[in-house]
């Protein structure tokens, strides 16, 4: 039973990732032509810009996929992300010491991500509407706690650390790196992981099975808050403020950059490795296109072009399934 | 996900289809007529027919953001592209139904065709090329914003003709005609879904994509034609918005794809497809409309009107759920 269950796991990640070639061939050809085109795309200042504002939208992107493999769906990371920056702001602009007002805004953060786990895996909720639901009482928290403005004045040394490198590796590079390889390890060698991919193949079968499926479901969502919590920071040290509405809209570039990655939105498949570059693969056509000066309208315009390219680039190499056949 | 009736069926299995659809039905009544009661307890002058004209009205304009996506809800599938699709079609059609030299008609059929054909690219992407229609539609909602920023540059057009506004400002027999307009799509739909050979395709689809292709279902076309329906649908919203703020404004219907979600899953119609009825959508859209009011009645601010939102719907479909198992449980 076990092994099996293993091995169908590896062979389901390698599948997620097969499923991504298609992004990862048009992911190099975007490097290529911006490098080509847009002047100071290549450089190390700008590398360590893509990180920054990569950092982000990946580290949620992978809490993201591993709901998405249970079959549901997160839509509260965005405003979790917001909480988190605001309870972090409000406590330390109140005085508390560093270390406490850090642990107790990632203690929100995992408070939402149990709140999502816990009406969708024991109260029975549908996970969008479980989600939907925090999402609102997260942001209108957010809202409420700091009256609708910007915290300012927040911990100049936390900012720079933040901002940082180590080594000449900036920080949110090496938090996407870490968490990434956490997230590929408990996917791929724990008994959680593999069961999470069990209970979204077929969460009938996982639960005859002996699995757990309920608390499974639970810690996952549970996760994804702490790493949607994680991102909270991140976003302080990019805008220096502890913004309300930060992560508005996250949740869609996320879902988005995960299926790009080669998550299945119907549950039992998907990667870190995939996660991450979906992620990429956004952050670098947002970032591209900004620097060749393209409109607001523009970019926008051809981000949605281009996501549907990469679908029919796999479509034109025949790796998509007939329809009937993908149930 | 298994559905309601499959977790709560009892060991002995004495529940009937007929009584878990009675149900299905009226638990959602219960949880609304609480919400009446409730906010009528506060605020007496609640039931007038003036205000609630306006509750009704605006439970149409979210049933009719939310027809289209009810639809490839059904189908298993999902349209993000609602709101984008109704602000493109409303600034398409905006130039011919400014005061000063309205060509009203030719301004409904730009509108229409531009829904139209966003839902028909929607329904190729996502039964031709097979893109999961997360992506289909995401990428859509993207592309019909740029275009609707593009075409109008930026900017909103005021000052419509009045002959238009009628959609969205008249009444006829002391009813909005907004609210006769949702009601005549719906009774179209209802028709559709139910009386005719698409309709069950449609089910059939949602609920087994595989098993309706051998049964001879022809699933591309049933699909293409649910996605550009929703897009004509958008398009029949956006000009009733257009008509109802006296605007076309780019930047509208943001947040549209979440309401008409929101409407559709407080209305019984689940992600997985095959399940779910119009009607019960149109009882989310009253809860959710009856429910915005409550809250601006009862004085709530903005911030936390997000907040109570939130909880809101978590306590109306978890009440939803309990109620239905109750019933099953007898």
């Amino acid at each position: 039973m076990w092994p099996s269950l293993v091995a169908r796991a590896r062979q389901q990640a390698g599948r997620a990732l097969a499923g991504a070639q298609g992004s990862l061939l048009v992911l190099v050809a975007l490097v290529a032509v911006f490098a080509l085109v847009a002047p100071g795309f290549f450089t190390l200042s700008n590398t360590d810009t893509l990180a920054r504002q990569g950092a982000i939208l990946a580290i949620v992107t992978l809490g993201m996929t591993l709901v998405i493999i249970t079959g549901g769906i997160d839509l509260s990371v965005g405003a979790v992300v917001a909480l988190t920056a605001v309870v972090f702001g409000l406590l330390a602009r109140q005085g508390w010491p560093l270390p406490v007002a850090i642990v107790a805004a990632l203690a929100t953060a995992a408070a939402c991500g149990f709140a999502n786990g816990w009406l969708s895996a024991y109260v029975g909720l549908p996970p969008f509407v479980a989600t939907l639901g925090i999402m609102g009482v997260a942001r209108g928290l957010a809202l409420v706690l700091a009256d609708g403005r910007p915290i300012t004045g927040l911990d100049r040394g936390l900012l720079d650390a933040l901002n940082g490198q180590v080594l000449g590796i900036p920080v949110g590079l090496l938090a996407v790196v870490g968490l990434g390889g956490l997230t590929h390890a408990l996917l791929a060698h724990t008994r959680w992981g593999v069961g999470l991919l069990a209970l979204g193949g077929n969460r009938q079968g996982a639960r005859l099975a002996g699995l757990p499926v309920h608390r499974d479901e639970c810690l996952v969502y549970l996760y994804a808050g702490v790493l949607a919590g994680i991102a909270g920071f991140l976003t302080l040290g990019r805008m220096d403020v502890a913004h309300p509405l930060a992560g508005s809209g996250l949740e869609f570039d996320a879902i988005a950059a995960a299926v790009i990655g080669g998550t299945a939105l119907e549950g039992g498949r998907g990667s870190a490795a995939g996660a991450l570059l979906g992620a990429a693969f956004i952050t670098v056509l947002r970032n591209g296109l900004g620097i060749l000066g393209a409109s607001l309208y523009v970019q926008l315009l051809v981000v949605g072009l281009v996501i549907v390219g990469a679908f029919a680039l796999d479509y034109l190499a025949g790796r998509r399934q007939p329809l009937a056949g993908a149930a | 996900m298994s559905t309601v009736a499959e977790r709560a069926r009892p060991p002995g299995g004495r529940w009937s289809p007929a009584l878990v659809a009675v149900w299905l039905g009226s638990t959602r009544l219960v949880v609304l007529m609480l919400l009446v009661a409730a906010i009528s307890a506060y605020f007496p002058g609640y039931l007038e027919p003036s205000n609630l004209a306006n509750v009704l009205r605006q439970a149409a304009l979210l049933a009719l953001i939310s027809y289209g996506m009810t639809l490839a809800m059904l189908t298993a599938g999902l349209d993000l592209s609602v709101g984008s699709t109704v602000a493109l079609a409303s600034v398409a059609a905006a130039p011919f139904l400014v005061a000063s030299q309205p060509r009203v008609l030719e301004g409904i059929v730009v509108g229409l065709a531009v829904g139209l054909a966003i839902g028909v690219v929607n329904g190729v992407g996502v039964a031709v090329v097979r893109i999961p229609p997360f992506i289909v539609t995401y990428a859509t909602m993207w592309i019909a914003r740029a275009l609707a920023l593009l075409v109008s540059g930026g900017q909103s057009v005021y000052s419509l003709d009045p002959t238009f506004r009628v959609i969205g400002t008249g009444f006829l027999f002391g009813i909005p005609i907004t609210v006769l307009v949702a009601l005549a799509v719906f009774a179209l739909l209802h028709v559709l879904l139910h009386q005719t050979v698409f309709g069950r395709w449609v089910y059939a689809l949602g609920a087994n994509p595989q098993t309706a292709y051998h049964s001879g279902v022809p699933v591309t076309r049933v699909l293409i034609a649910v996605y550009a329906l929703s897009g004509l649908l958008s398009g029949i919203a956006g000009l009733v918005y257009t008509a109802r703020v006296n605007a076309a404004e780019p930047e509208i219907g943001e947040l549209f794809p979440l309401d008409a979600i929101s409407v559709a899953v407080l209305g019984g119609v689940p992600f997985t497809g095959g399940q779910g009825t119009l009607l019960g959508m149109l009882s989310g859209a009253l809860i959710i409309a009856v429910l915005n009011s409550g809250l601006d009645i009862l004085g709530v601010s903005a911030f936390w009107q997000v907040f109570a939102k939130g909880l809101i719907i978590i306590l109306a479909v978890s009440l939803d759920l309990l109620l239905r198992r109750l019933a099953l449980a007898r």
